[in-house]
């Protein structure tokens, strides 16, 4: 397969039922197989140049996803194919043409330097020799790092060892970027400066799939964001599409202290109203109860609340935000 | 549960609460090796291999005899349980950084720091004499049967002694970063000084007047008397010494750590790696 | 930060077929290797506590023994049981560490045959021993006063050379199939002892039973140590380094199915990163 061009028509990135599940055991002396199911047939399909968003909570499969995308992981069932190429069958060339950048502090050389850290991978990916330092020098540029190569990067602080990681994964310039919680962990200044760069690379016509749990990121980055909950799907679409699902109601959110779980139950039961969340804020809780357009709720809330100390009672219009809450809660 | 129902124990029988349990469960808690896993290949293979490995070292340069070496390895190997065990106990506590919850109790200091020890002393034994059970089935060895009480008494006297030189290091490993260096230095000096592999008299005088000083020298010289048959009397003189080894190092490890436990309420040290 | 456009005059790739390539991956890994572990001043000097001790140990009994063989068969010999230990606790416990330093995935993730990674990290470990070499013979040279000739210089560089690629190998297979155990380094521990008796590191393999000379012929340290002996010492050393060689291939053979292995298994159980 030729390294820059693909076929007109094909996707940049194809998902077809992919499942993928995990075995461990517990315990030392009875030891329990127990299946997790991490990924439960996810499909989607990102366009050549797209910059597409996967977002979940902690736990969704985001990560095992993207894992299976780079090679890492082998799918349980399900094709996956980048630029065309199945990435169980042909894993070293996709891995060619692919590059994973992740968060943390972890993933690189502490004891070299930035420069160092670059030029062994500039070897593992068989860049041209005399082309390397000029490479390497275009990437830390690219990222910031120029004049910090011959640093340690032990010293790096978590934002700049972020930088690093980015042109580690821009150095053999692949038309493929995953992503990884690009940006956590990150000040926001440095996360802006994250996404910036991402949405420059998505411009240059690089494909991008990125991981977040971040709703506003994925919303302001995203040419489309697919939502992801236990290891499902559950919605898809651009950011206007997704905004325009949610439906058009009323969203109270009560801030109180010590609701029985018997009282918010009650309060689901209402038929005006679609869904509670409850969130432990220190020693209080706050309720977000998202009802139907209209109706007058705050009454009967206040009814069924009685004998609880409630701090603050307002009603404000939906945001995507609660349209993504909602989502990623329900059963 | 009111607060009055609650009662506290008698003195007494907390100290010693204190120090079986408590140091039981430390040393489950912080005795790395307590997994068979671990336990096997590093207490029991090793050792074994050892003792070999030095049999035959001496067979080929002609130095001393096969129970030289038997008898000199298999009492050493208490001494892997005694320096590393040991110090993992203390030094690991900071890691963890359980040591200011501990010192935060009203338990008497003796009986959590010996607590500890105990244990360690016990692993040590085992050591020994799984080493001295396979120099018995692979390279025929027999110490004196009328000895063997002497015998196993130097034993338990090397073992203690061994912990208390490690107690010794591992209050300063409660301060210095780096400790297992020091024990790493500790140990490996130990097999060459103490008599284990080298004859002692083979040693410069500055060396052997160190060796002294050391747990293992003397305990070793005694066992060795008594495994070749010798009277109890003859030994009594290496086991005291051994004895008076142990217990200065211990004394030491506790006023270390006494001393730096004072240091730490002081400047707030504690738990900072 | 803006995305710069690549320069169309020189393509950003190596020409040619994948294996030109590979020499360099492998070299590569081994200079960074050597030079991680190399700078570490602490490193370094805890990893030499334990050859001078023997070394010490072994020429302390030898100048109180028979001394039939000379005290360079010992500090020899001690160097080659500080290689030994090098390759036993850092090639077995590569993996584990490299995934300690979340290194597994991007490592794992470029298109080089992850064989001639792993066998890069190997090496460059292996080479780390050569300190412990020298420090043995410095030190035999000044406190036992050892003999510092060398009957062959070319055969005893060679000799060098070729003992630390075959133990780096033999670090591959090691790598590769410790990686399984999460208790690697309590096996790496108890293999020191064992490896130094059976090939014949500081005893000669005719002082032991016959039926451990098998095992001997086929690790890597027995030839290395006959070589480096026979070329400072006098004798043939070509035959060991034959042997060498040979165990060498072997190893690598060997690795290579080892860690083609370790690779599916940890794409399927996930292994890389989950600890």
């Amino acid at each position: 397969m030729p390294r820059d061009q693909q076929s007109i028509g094909e996707f940049a990135i194809e998902v077809d039922q992919l499942w993928r599940t995990y075995r461990t055991t517990t315990g030392t002396l009875r030891r329990h197989r127990l299946e997790i199911e991490a990924v439960r047939g996810i499909s989607l399909r990102v366009e050549p140049g797209e910059l597409f968003g996967l977002l979940g909570p902690n736990g969704a499969g985001k990560t095992t996803t993207i894992r299976v995308l780079c090679t890492l992981l082998l799918p349980t069932s399900g094709k996956v194919r980048v630029r065309g190429v199945d990435v169980v069958e042909h894993a070293r060339e996709v891995r060619r043409q692919i590059g994973y950048v992740f968060g943390g502090d972890r993933g690189l050389y502490d004891r070299l330097s930035a420069i160092d850290n670059l030029r062994y991978f500039a070897d593992l990916y068989a860049l041209e020799p005399r082309r390397q330092r000029q490479r390497i020098e275009e990437v830390l540029e690219l990222v910031g790092l120029e004049g910090r190569g011959r640093e340690r990067v032990e010293g790096f602080a978590r934002g700049m060892r972020q930088r690093l990681h980015l042109a580690r994964g821009l150095l053999h310039d692949p038309p493929v970027l995953f992503f990884d919680e690009p940006t956590i962990g990150v000040d926001p200044v440095g996360a802006r400066e994250v996404r910036q760069v991402i949405s420059d690379l998505a411009k240059a016509g690089k494909t991008i799939l990125l991981t977040t749990h971040y709703m506003f990121e994925a919303d302001s980055l995203c040419d489309r964001i697919a939502v992801i909950a236990k290891g499902k799907i559950v919605a898809q679409g651009t950011p206007q599409q997704l905004k325009a699902g949610v439906r058009v109601g009323t969203v109270i959110e009560i801030e109180a202290y010590g609701v029985p779980e018997r009282t918010v139950q009650r309060i689901r039961d209402l038929p005006e109203v679609d869904s509670v969340a409850t969130e432990e804020r220190e020693q209080a809780q706050l309720l977000t109860v998202q009802a139907r357009e209209g109706s007058q709720l705050t009454g009967r809330l206040l009814q069924l609340l009685e004998g609880v100390r409630v701090e603050r009672i307002a009603a404000r219009e939906p945001t995507l935000e609660d349209a993504y809450v909602a989502l990623v809660t329900a059963e | 549960m009111s607060v009055a129902s609650v009662r506290q124990e008698p003195r007494t029988g907390n100290f010693w609460r204190v120090f079986f349990v408590g140091g039981l469960i430390s040393y489950r808690a912080l005795f790395y090796w307590i997994s068979p896993w671990q336990y096997i290949p590093t207490l029991l293979a090793a050792p074994l291999f050892q003792i070999l490995f030095f049999v035959y070292l001496g067979r080929s340069v002609g130095v001393g005899s096969t129970n030289f070496f038997v008898v000199g390895n298999s009492i050493q190997v208490c001494s892997m349980s005694g320096i590393y065990g040991m110090t993992m106990a203390l030094s690991n506590e900071r890691f963890f950084q359980t040591l200011s919850p501990i010192l935060a109790t009203p338990a008497n200091r003796i009986s959590i720091f010996l607590g500890r020890g105990l244990p360690v002393v016990v692993t040590g034994i085992q050591t020994t004499a799984f080493g001295f059970l396979v120099s018995a089935f692979l390279l025929g060895f027999r110490p004196a049967p009328s000895e063997l009480p002497a015998l196993a008494l130097t034993v338990l006297i090397t073992a203690a002694s061994c912990t208390g030189f490690g107690m010794a290091l591992g209050s300063i490993g409660l301060r210095v970063r780096d400790v297992w260096v020091t024990a790493n230095i500790a140990y490996f000096a130990m097999l060459l000084l103490c008599g284990v592999e080298v004859p002692l008299r083979r040693l410069p005088g500055a060396l052997q007047a160190l060796a002294h000083f050391l747990p293992l020298t003397h305990g070793i010289a005694a066992a060795r008397l008594l495994a070749s048959g010798h009277n109890v009397a003859a030994a009594w003189p290496d086991i005291g010494g051994e004895c008076v080894v142990g217990v200065a190092w211990a004394t030491a490890g506790f006023l270390l750590f006494r001393y730096f436990e004072g240091q730490g309420r002081r400047s707030g040290a504690f738990d900072r790696l | 930060m803006t995305a710069l456009p690549r320069p169309l005059s020189e393509p950003l790739f190596r020409a040619g077929p994948a294996p030109l390539g590979w020499p360099r991956m492998v070299l590569s890994g081994w200079w960074y290797q050597l030079k991680m572990q190399a700078q570490s001043g602490f490193t370094v000097l805890v990893a030499l506590i334990q050859p001078l001790i023997f070394a010490s140990i072994a020429m302390a009994d030898q100048q109180a023994g028979n001394r039939t063989l000379p005290l360079l068969y010992y500090a020899l010999g001690a160097g080659i049981m500080g290689i030994w230990s090098t390759v036993v606790f850092g090639c077995g416990g590569a993996l584990n560490w490299q995934r300690h330093q979340g290194m597994l995935e991007p490592l794992v993730i470029a298109p080089a045959p992850f064989v001639l990674v792993l066998l890069g990290i190997t090496l460059g470990t292996a080479s780390v021993g050569l300190y412990a070499m020298a420090a043995t013979l410095l030190w035999g040279w000044l406190v036992f006063g050892a003999h510092l000739h060398f009957a062959n210089l070319p055969a005893f560089a060679l000799a060098v050379v070729a003992t630390v690629v075959a133990l780096g190998l033999l670090g591959l297979v090691l790598g590769s199939s410790f990686v399984l155990y999460r208790n690697s380094n309590a096996l790496s521990n108890a293999l020191e002892y064992p490896v130094w008796l059976v090939c014949g590191l500081l005893v000669p393999l005719s002082l032991l039973p016959g039926w451990t000379h098998p095992l001997a012929y086929v690790l890597a340290p027995t030839w290395g140590v006959e070589a480096l002996r026979a070329a400072a010492i006098g004798g043939n050393p070509w035959l060991p380094l034959l042997w060498c060689g040979v165990a060498s291939i072997a190893y690598l053979g060997l690795g290579v199915v080892l860690v083609r292995n370790v690779e599916r298994l940890s794409r399927i159980h996930a292994t890389l990163t989950f600890q």
